[in-house]
């Protein structure tokens, strides 16, 4: 039989962790929705109700939908590269033909992960630069010296710029994921697909695919759900620039908020923010059979 | 047991007592800055010693951000409780928006009863920028301008003298570049370098009394053509006589292209004459910019302003901030500041050939010898339209978007600006 102390001693170690919680993010989190219905800055003494102005200004607004955009370029393209083309590299490094050089390639691959993020900005803004930078020394090297760019200093490739540097710093990390994944398939499928004369790509779609169903789906959402916050690589390289043109919510939002001083607005594009990572999230929580297989 | 514990009741007593003591003497301000970097970080730190040594009862905690993200940190701590003392601050638009909301305490009250040495240390005319709806909210601390610097080698290989006009200076282009240098260098990767150029081509262009209606929150409306006309002549000067790719070129690149000897012009504040000292291998010199013969606007005067610190409203200490900020504009900080930072101090008589540089007292005299001084277009401006502008001219520069359509877009902003400083 439970004593009184016993059947609460739980609470002792959940309520400091949901206290934290509670104060941290819902906290933050509900203040946030209301704040977007004020017009304030940070240095004002108060605040003006401005019901679903911000909301309408926000819809007519041309830097959040070119902001928008760029985070949907941003999703698709990490999407292509982080999740389809991560999946494949796993599976051929899990391959038995790459088994003698597999190690090093994984590390290869996930050093850029350890990197941080402003340094790895910070290194790519010299590759970038027009003139001194690696990328043109190249072009102009190899006799191309007409495709030379201003890459991040042009509205048409900045945002593609800095989408690459994102892809080149992820994908090892979702590499990885997937590798892990990919170990724990029963070996015997494939020795069973191969007795039935099944190819490497065969293997790859009838085998590996289907029992990847699941990381499959969690990178993407994460993936998904990352490119709508994506933050410190647009605001290192290009802060948003030129004009808007390599602009994401992220960085708008912090513009609206520290650089315009529109804490109400800013808190606006917070709540979009939210809505579109909720989104993702409730898919997730839709398609997702995580954790059935043990049962 | 009675005796033990009134011996400790009567340390804790002398204790509590004795700290109470030492904080009713010591008065800890915080000072908030924007130079991080050398060699003014340390320059501020010595004379803030100084005013320490000076004032035994004063300990000053100082705190410095760089530059570009000064601003977005100032007015967030500015809002919370953990405002400092003490702060930098620009002129202009940037100021006027902290005392227009309360953030920044008057200094009327202490300059009543200081008006001697006010007149006898500062430039009035650098106080005037720190002014707002009638009282003063600052004091400057040095006083910065922005000169056309010419590589002096160049010009005399090419056979020419300095520009006096715009099109001195267009007509110039062709002789550089055939001489394998860029006639003026130029970059367009931060607002604030563009809001530069914007800011004298509108004041070259524009009527000041079109000015002086648009850069008010109130009353902004941009319609008058001749900001579109501002708008393309920049164009036509970067088109025909700047480097390739002035997007993605910041200015710290810009000014080490002309340091380097690459460059015929470059459009510099007199504050960075220390980085020609140290590192130009030429002979340069520097002049107002150029008028612009059929421009409407005002010829002779410079753009720049002054550059000084302000208390905040929530000190608990005015006097003594105000003591502080008088330290850190006059007297042996004034004498040491430009030969030190390179900084012009905005002192009377600071800046002499004993306490500067040859470069810096004839940069002293020529913004004496300007007919006036206009604000940096981004601090006199309302933020949301420089933001507008300067992205609007970055797009234009790259030929995506017309002066016309930029001129469109500030029009929109302004319009919004005006709303809501009327409403």
């Amino acid at each position: 039989m439970m004593t009184r102390s016993n059947r609460y001693s739980p609470l002792i170690f959940v309520v400091p962790a949901a206290a934290l919680t509670v104060v941290f993010v819902y906290y933050p989190l509900i203040l946030n929705f209301v704040y977007s219905f004020y017009e304030f800055s940070a240095i004002s003494p108060g605040k003006v109700y401005v019901g679903w102005e911000n909301f309408k200004e926000l819809i007519q607004d041309e830097a959040v939908r070119i902001s928008l955009i760029n985070n949907l370029k941003y999703a698709a393209i990490s999407v292509f590269f982080q999740v389809i083309c991560s999946f494949i590299i796993a599976a051929i490094l899990e391959d038995r033909f790459f088994r003698k050089i597999a190690p090093l390639l994984r590390v290869l691959y996930f050093v850029p992960v350890l990197l941080s993020v402003t340094i790895v900005a910070f290194v790519f803004q010299f590759f970038y630069d027009p003139i001194t930078g690696l990328f043109n020394q190249i072009l102009a090297g190899i006799g191309l010296e007409h495709l030379r760019q201003p890459w991040l200093g042009s509205s048409d490739t900045a945002i593609y710029a800095v989408i690459a540097i994102s892809q080149w710093q992820s994908m090892g990390y979702t590499a990885l994921l997937f590798i892990v994944s990919i170990q724990t398939i029963s070996k015997d499928l494939y020795e069973a697909s191969s007795l039935d004369g099944a190819s490497k790509i065969q293997q790859f779609i009838h085998v590996t695919l289907p029992q990847s169903k699941e990381i499959l789906l969690v990178v993407f959402i994460v993936t998904v759900a990352q490119s709508f916050t994506v933050f410190g690589e647009p605001y290192i390289l290009t802060g948003g620039g030129p004009g808007y043109s390599s602009s994401v919510l992220a960085t708008y939002l912090y513009e609206s908020a520290f650089n315009q001083d529109r804490m109400g607005y800013a808190s606006a594009i917070a709540v979009v923010v939210f809505a579109m990572t909720m989104t993702v999230l409730a898919v997730q929580l839709r398609m997702s059979k995580t954790g059935r297989q043990s049962r | 047991m009675f005796k033990r514990t009134t011996i400790s009741n009567a340390i804790l007593v002398m204790a509590v007592t004795g700290s109470s003591i030492a904080n009713a003497e010591t008065i800890e301000l915080d000072l908030f800055h924007r130079w991080p970097n050398e060699p003014i970080r340390s320059f501020i730190e010595a004379r803030v010693e100084a005013f320490e040594r000076q004032n035994p009862n004063i300990e000053v905690n100082i705190d410095q951000v760089l530059n570009d993200s000064y601003k977005d940190k100032l007015r967030v701590i500015l809002g919370s409780s953990n405002a400092p003392d003490v702060f930098f601050s620009w002129s202009g638009e940037f100021g006027d928006n902290l005392a227009r909301n309360g953030n920044v305490l008057s200094l009327e009250s202490f300059i009543d009863s200081d008006r001697n040495w006010l007149e006898d240390n500062i430039l009035l005319s650098q106080v005037e920028p720190f002014r707002y709806d009638g009282e003063v909210y600052g004091l400057p601390w040095q006083m910065n301008g922005k000169a056309l610097f010419y590589n002096v080698d160049l010009y005399e290989q090419a056979g020419l003298a300095p520009p006096q006009t715009f099109d001195d200076l267009l007509a110039s282009c062709e002789t550089f570049k055939d001489m394998g240098a860029i006639p003026v260098v130029f970059s367009s990767k931060e607002h604030w370098a563009i809001s530069h150029w914007v800011g004298t081509f509108n004041e070259r262009i524009v009527e000041p009394s079109v000015i002086e209606s648009d850069y008010q929150r109130s009353s902004g409306r941009f319609t008058d053509p001749a900001y579109v006309t501002a708008l393309e002549e920049l164009k036509r000067m970067v088109d025909s006589c700047s480097n390739q790719f002035t997007n993605a070129t910041d200015h710290s690149t810009e000014r080490s292209m002309f340091i380097a000897g690459r460059a015929a012009m470059n459009y510099l504040e007199y504050g960075e004459i220390r980085y020609l000292e140290e590192d130009a291998g030429f002979d340069w010199a520097s002049t107002n910019f150029p008028v612009f013969e059929n421009g409407d606007g005002q010829q002779r005067t410079m753009q720049g302003a002054p550059e000084g610190y302000m208390v905040s409203a929530k000190t608990q200490h005015p006097e003594a901030s105000y003591r502080l900020i008088k330290f850190l504009v006059a007297g042996e900080t004034a004498e040491q500041l430009t030969a030190t930072t390179g900084f012009i101090s905005s002192a009377v008589g600071a800046v002499t050939d004993e306490t500067a540089s040859s470069s810096q007292v004839a940069a002293a005299e020529q913004i004496a010898d300007a007919d006036g001084m206009y604000l940096w277009l981004d601090n006199a401006l309302d933020i949301r339209i420089v933001n507008a502008y300067m992205n609007g001219v970055q797009l234009m520069l790259e030929g995506s978007k017309t002066a016309e359509q930029v001129m469109r877009d500030v029009q929109r902003v302004a319009a919004e600006v005006r709303q809501d400083a009327t409403s």
